[in-house]
């Protein structure tokens, strides 16, 4: 084990190698860098939930003022594909076209229209007629699965890329299952079962850059392609299949990203600028408003879980049954993923020997699921972890305790790694580096656990109450995502670092020059830090499934050992000594006597220009064999308004073991805005549907998204512990600490009023309804 | 809302006769935020009203006159005895829409009537209004002329609002529920009490979002009207009176619950301003 403390910089906090130009406002944003001539496309979205369109018209919009192609179902491409960015060949059917002759939700494409100004694309998205058949619309989960029920995808062209459950005459996307052990027996050898079932609602991932991407044709006839996405690679194999263009033809440029948290996980909009591109062979901008990243964007699947529990009055769990029932809404991307990774980022996490996993996620005419920070286990976790304390205060144990007692720790292995793949069997693993106690231990103590009282001791208007949840996430997805970095040096000693991996404005550009700067003993500004530009930079699967600072920083880190090397073997000919004679220091290739060295800038100027000429220069890859999990434990205090049920959070602590923290401060960051992510998911966001299945309050003011006004005080504890299949001993630190939010919260506003709440969000009435139940 | 001309008075008679020039294509604005919440697809020409003599807030015998250019910062900002604006003004969005919203616009603009147009009817503001001459109308005929004009003020430019100061005996109560610090009102109560020798003489209780323009309960009021001037007052209150009005339930709330939580609204509203009156803490 390599200590961090010796480290000069990775596990410090160094400035963002993209802040000054950020702070300062410079044009870096896909919109800043749009040409002046660019044309504006507006979408004409359908009206209904499922419905055919019987015929349309768009002649009368083609003549008008300024408009200057109209694309709609009888003149573009037909070719089925899935807009989820993920591995190749895709685990989520090919269930989209470019546009269709049907519409499955309020929000579905109808018809693009491409003029010299935004207002007039509007204007003439309102001459656009369209005659539409209505059909009856799915909008819940037993209507989906019923017998008879109206079908989504009734289409012939729909398959699924890879071998895996699909049935759209009965609206399932995906299934995907486990057993281990005997769940009945189990059950039966329990001194008391539970059964019970969660529901967790939509959300959207409200990144202050909404979706927009923009498209020109450069002199060579390629499109090029310059987006807000965390998936360039991905964006560009999807737009080459849903044109029907060869991959050659298509470069992706992502500049920097104003936040993502998975929505951006998703090919939306870069189809639509590529054609609209080739026809008018002018550069053509699409930016999505506030409403239509609401209703058209991507959100988190709504979840109803079942969750069966068999526990021994002495503590153990004897049996634990999930089952699930996902929402992919209109379009069936991520529905299988999404699934599978609610049941092995949270099945393992305690020893239970008898297992039942069952999951479907179905169609309904309602918005689209897709990535989003958590990735399925932030639902699960809201069950699984309200239930631990319901049966630790079934058996009269403390829940920290009984967490204790039964969480996983290092060495061990479950079969949910093997057994929940993506689209493939997963990678049996055994748990390398677990904090997990110490992270209990310290989130315990510092939001004051042992002074916790029961909820029976509680009186008056206002009672407070204190909650805790622990949980594990991942760290990539191993055996599929494959991460690469170029380095190579200049005249100066510095160094060109290309990496296709995506900083949406998490710091990842900035950790990866961390890890080279590491490994090459020098500092950060010495890497000129390029993400991502597929002709540029080599591949990377892009960011997502936390895996940038495991995977692609793990690629960083052979690359800049092979240029390390490399700086050696001169060194030691400008110094004539032996290269085990010789080691790097403070951008220098030294003796390990300390008396002799040279500089990297002297060995660049040698290499380029002077004696044996080369260029110092390393491309490397990284594949991942397993998925560390980072462990968290999370405590909040809450108090609650006994007579409106208004829930407000006093004090929350995140405690959390994601390896060595490359940078302290970014990792916090990660931590501290997740944090709030939850308890904003947990509280206070929903979308409000009418009968129709139109969302109702798609905007800022209306969806009670959670601002800095409402943060709470909010403590952070990075608790270390080293991975050693990690750079440098690191984890992931992006989404595990979403997944507290719920479960916590709702603990605690068990523990202040002895209500439970079962439904997120858990709104004031919500909350005063479980209330007056309690006092039945 | 797109705006394709812009005039800048500097005299009331001059926007008052603009206005009447562009008849329904006319926009006042001061503050500007509403336009991010009214629908209206065809162009109108803006008169700002921000560079007429109407911002400030002054001090007379009884009351404070407002104009009606004040900014809800202004309206926070003031310090002054009797004056009680400043706790609405408090619970208003955040400090950047605070800056720049006005308490005219708040009045005239912004459906549901929460707010402002609470706190005044429980404290029984009156509005000067500039139509073809200066006309003064309680606040509780400015929403009837509202409600003709499907929720505008038409051809009137509002000019200042008289609020009462509060002296010795009389009491504020203030009560408004959101999901976030700066979401919209889910209810909002306004309660004002005169207590006279340990007995409530006066009440009037307001109460807005709910509905589309606040509301008074009188008969809540007369029930409190004579009662003792302590927090068990509230008991004399049959809140079975809330059935009779049409509540309009916000952010998915049932019906049931939003009545529940009119009630506990009223009561915090109530127990405030009885605290204030009699001399304890609100």
């Amino acid at each position: 084990m390599t200590s961090v403390d010796k480290m000069k910089v990775v596990h410090h906090s160094v400035r963002k190698v993209d802040a000054e130009a950020l702070s300062r406002g410079k044009h870096l944003f896909t919109g800043d860098l749009t040409p002046a001539d660019a044309l504006h496309i507006k979408m004409l979205w359908s009206p209904h939930a499922h419905a055919r369109i019987k015929s349309i018209d768009v002649r009368a919009a083609e003549k008008m003022p300024g408009v200057r192609c109209v694309l709609y179902h009888g003149n573009v491409p037909k070719i089925p594909h899935c807009t989820a960015g993920q591995g190749y060949p895709e685990p989520s059917p090919y269930d989209t076209l470019m546009f269709d002759t049907k519409v499955r939700y309020v929000g579905d494409r109808v018809a693009a229209v491409v003029a010299e100004t935004p207002e007039q694309a509007l204007d003439a998205v309102g001459a656009i007629k369209v005659d539409y058949e209505v059909l009856k619309p799915v909008f819940d989960y037993d209507e989906a699965l019923r017998d008879g029920a109206p079908i989504i995808h009734d289409e012939k062209e729909s398959y699924v890329p890879i071998p895996i459950p699909y049935e759209p005459q009965k609206n399932i996307v995906a299934k995907i299952g486990m057993e281990a052990g005997d769940f009945a027996k189990g059950m039966k050898e329990a001194d008391f079962t539970f059964d019970q079932v969660f529901e967790t609602p939509y959300a959207q991932h409200c990144p202050i850059e909404g979706y927009i991407s923009w498209a020109q044709l450069n002199p060579y006839g390629r499109i090029v392609i310059t987006t807000s996405t965390q998936v360039p690679f991905h964006t560009r194999r999807i737009v080459a299949r849903a044109l029907d263009v060869p991959v050659q033809k298509i470069r992706v440029i992502k500049p920097r990203i104003g936040g993502g948290f998975g929505c951006k996980q998703e090919m939306l909009l870069e189809d639509v600028v590529a054609l609209a591109a080739l026809r008018t062979g002018r550069p053509v901008l699409w930016a999505l408003t506030r409403a239509e990243v609401f209703r058209s964007g991507r959100t988190r699947h709504p979840m109803r879980i079942r969750v069966r529990y068999g526990v021994k009055k002495n503590g153990d769990i004897t049996a634990i049954g999930l089952d699930l029932i996902n929402n992919t809404g209109a379009y069936g991307g991520h529905g299988l993923t999404v699934m599978s990774c609610a049941g092995s980022k949270v099945l393992p996490l305690y020893h239970v020997n008898n297992i039942h996993f069952d999951a479907k996620s179905i169609y309904t005419n309602l918005p689209v699921g897709g990535a989003y920070r958590g990735f399925g286990a932030t639902q699960a976790y809201f069950a699984v972890e309200s239930m631990i304390d319901v049966m630790a205060d079934k058996i009269g144990m403390d829940p920290l305790a009984f967490r204790k007692r039964n969480h996983i720790v290092s060495g061990e292995s479950h079969p949910a790694f093997e057994a929940l793949g993506e689209g493939k069997p997963g990678a049996p693993m055994t748990i390398g580096s677990c904090a997990l106690d110490g992270c209990i231990d310290k989130g315990a103590a510092e939001i004051g656990w042992s002074k916790r009282t029961p909820p029976g001791s509680k009186t008056g208007r206002y009672r407070r109450g204190i909650g805790m949840s622990i949980h594990m996430q991942g760290s990539s997805v191993p055996e599929i995502d494959m991460g690469a970095a170029s380095l190579k040096i200049n005249d100066d000693g510095s160094f060109n670092l290309n990496v296709g991996a995506t900083d949406l404005g998490t710091g990842s550009d900035t950790v990866l020059a961390q890890i080279a700067a590491e490994e090459l003993a020098t500092t950060t500004d010495k890497f000129i830090v390029y993400s991502s530009d597929t002709d540029m930079t080599p591949f990377d699967k892009g960011a997502y499934a936390s895996s940038t600072t495991y995977l692609t920083g793990e690629a960083v880190r052979k690359a800049a050992a092979k240029v390390k090397s490399q700086l050696i073997r001169v060194g030691a000919e400008i110094l004539r000594k032996k290269p085990e004679e010789l080691d790097v220091d403070d951008a220098h290739v030294v003796t390990k006597d300390g008396s002799a060295k040279v500089s990297y800038k002297d060995i660049a100027l040698r290499t380029l220009y002077e004696t044996e000429q080369f260029q110092i220069a390393a491309i490397e890859s990284h594949v991942t064999h397993k998925s560390p999990p980072p462990f968290a434990a999370h405590f909040v205090e809450v108090e609650v308004d006994m007579e409106t049920g208004k829930v407000r959070v006093i004090k929350y602590v995140a405690a959390v073991d994601c390896g060595t923290a490359i940078n302290p401060q970014l990792s916090e960051g990660q931590t501290e805005g997740a944090v709030l992510n939850g308890i904003s998911y947990a509280l206070t966001e929903e979308y409000r549907f009418d009968g129709m299945g139109k969302m109702m309050n798609a905007s800022f003011t209306g969806y009670n998204i959670l601002t800095m006004r409402d943060k709470p005080e909010i403590k952070t504890i990075l608790v270390p512990s080293y991975e050693e299949t990690g750079p440098f001993g690191a984890k992931s630190v992006s989404e595990i600490s979403i997944n507290g939010g719920m479960p916590a919260i709702a603990n605690a506003i068990y523990n202040a009023t002895g209500a439970r709440v079962y439904r997120a969000p858990f709104t004031q009435e919500r909350v005063w309804r479980a209330i007056q139940e309690s006092k039945k | 809302m797109k705006i394709n001309d812009f005039f800048l008075p500097t005299k009331i008679s001059e926007a008052y006769a603009r206005l009447k020039k562009e008849g329904n294509s006319a926009w006042l604005m001061a503050g500007g935020t509403s336009t991010a919440f009214v629908k209206s697809t065809s162009p109108k020409t803006a008169i700002d009203l921000t560079r007429l003599p109407l911002r400030g807030i002054t001090r007379k015998s009884d009351h404070f006159r407002i104009g009606a250019c004040a900014t809800v910062c202004d309206l926070m900002e003031y310090k002054a005895e009797g004056w009680v604006l400043d706790r609405v003004a408090r619970r208003f969005v955040n400090q950047h829409v605070r800056n720049i919203s006005t308490l005219g616009g708040n009045i005239s603009r912004v459906f549901y009537w929460s707010d402002f147009p609470v706190a005044l009817r429980a404290l029984e503001g009156t509005l000067t209004m500039r139509t073809s001459k200066e006309s003064k109308v309680k606040i509780s005929e400015a929403f009837h002329n509202m409600l003709a004009h499907r929720g505008a003020f038409k051809d009137v430019i509002l000019e200042y609002i008289d609020v009462p100061r509060l002296t010795k005996g009389m009491g504020f109560g203030y009560s408004k529920e959101t999901r976030t610090s700066e979401g919209f009102s889910t209810a909002t109560v306004a309660v004002f009490v005169k207590v006279d020798k340990g007995l409530i003489s006066d009440v009037r209780i307001a109460a807005g979002s709910v509905f589309p323009f606040p509301m008074r309960f009188l008969k809540m009021e007369e029930a409190l009207t004579g009662e003792k001037a302590e927090v068990g007052c509230i008991r004399k209150i049959d809140f079975k009176d809330l059935d009779r009005y049409a509540l309009t339930p916000r952010e998915g709330m049932t019906l049931d619950y939003c009545k529940h939580l009119l009630k506990v609204k009223i009561s915090d509203g109530i127990a405030q301003a009885v605290a204030e009156a009699t001399g304890g803490s609100r």
